[in-house]
């Protein structure tokens, strides 16, 4: 056999006949497709483990803070339970094409425009649809006639 | 084994090799969500009607009772659900929750019992679903 006619195996790097398209040591095909040589059916798992892992990382999550000019909040209500305490309601519009969930926000209490408090606080089984409204009621206080609360969205993850 | 016996259990294998890896993405998918319907899309099709409101005596707690009426083709589950407490049309509080085991079928109505804070002068209680999911997934 001239050497022109061998060529060596593409696995076991055996020199084999260069028409033979099976190995005649290890027996692997040597027309293999790039798909074969690679791994060929772990390509699939591995993307699938990849697609898994990327959405429990949340990898295609919607960013709040793109999104927060799509908010506006409005205070609906104010309820006095006695001198001190007051519970505020507030309205949340979500005028985005996206549903959010799990709320995190800060009130901010201020006297006379002053900020005396800033609470943070989460609520993890609030949610609001695409284009509507919401509601959150917070506990707080009031120790100044001249009391006033700022609510601010500080952290929403998009539902699906 | 034969000539057509081997042909015959290499392409069965192949079938195999090739929907196995399939399947699994499919199913990762599957519970990663993927394929579930947004309930915002079918927000229009549920109504909800008051059918009780159980004030207990010495108790902090109000039972209330609403009737759901699901006129979408789809099966629910899971719902995430806000309670406006009112005072004349004006809001004076609001609840969030969520029931995960709570199911409800394509074209049925189901009741949905909720337990809210017992608050002064309450003259009505409004019922919002935030969120539902639809019954495609399943689980491990």
């Amino acid at each position: 056999m001239t050497s022109q006619s061998i060529r060596k195996c593409s696995h076991c790097v055996a020199e084999i006949p260069k028409v033979a398209t099976v190995c005649s040591h290890c027996r692997r095909d040597q027309n293999e497709s790039w798909y074969k040589k690679v791994g060929g059916a772990r390509i699939p798992l591995i993307l699938s483990v990849l697609i898994f892992v990327a959405f429990n990382y949340g990898l295609f999550e919607k960013n709040y803070s793109n999104y927060n000019e799509d908010f506006d909040i409005k205070q609906e209500n104010i309820i006095s339970l006695n001198d001190i305490d007051k519970r505020v309601v507030f309205k949340i519009n979500n005028n985005s094409n996206v549903m959010w969930k799990k709320l995190a926000y800060q009130v901010i209490t201020k006297h006379d425009g002053k900020v005396v408090d800033v609470e943070s606080r989460k609520s993890n089984y609030w949610a609001i649809q695409p284009h509507s409204s919401s509601y959150i009621t917070v506990e707080t206080y009031a120790k100044h006639p001249n009391t006033t609360w700022e609510f601010v969205i500080t952290g929403l993850s998009s539902g699906k | 084994m034969n000539n057509k016996t081997l042909k015959k259990y290499m392409s069965f294998s192949g079938v195999i090799s090739t929907l196995l890896p399939l399947l699994s993405i499919a199913l990762l998918m599957n519970l990663t969500g993927f394929f579930e319907s947004n309930y915002d899309e079918y927000r229009d099709k549920f109504s909800i009607e008051l059918v009780a409101v159980n004030d207990i005596d010495d108790s902090d707690i109000v039972t209330i009772t609403y009737r759901v009426t699901n006129n979408s083709w789809r099966d629910w589950q899971w719902i995430n659900y806000q309670v406006l407490h009112k005072n004349n049309d004006k809001i004076v509080y609001s609840s969030n929750s969520i029931i995960p085991d709570w199911k409800i079928d394509a074209g049925e109505q189901t009741l949905l019992t909720v337990e809210v804070e017992k608050l002064p002068n309450i003259t009505a209680f409004d019922l919002t679903v935030q969120d539902l999911r639809n019954s495609i997934r399943f689980s491990l």
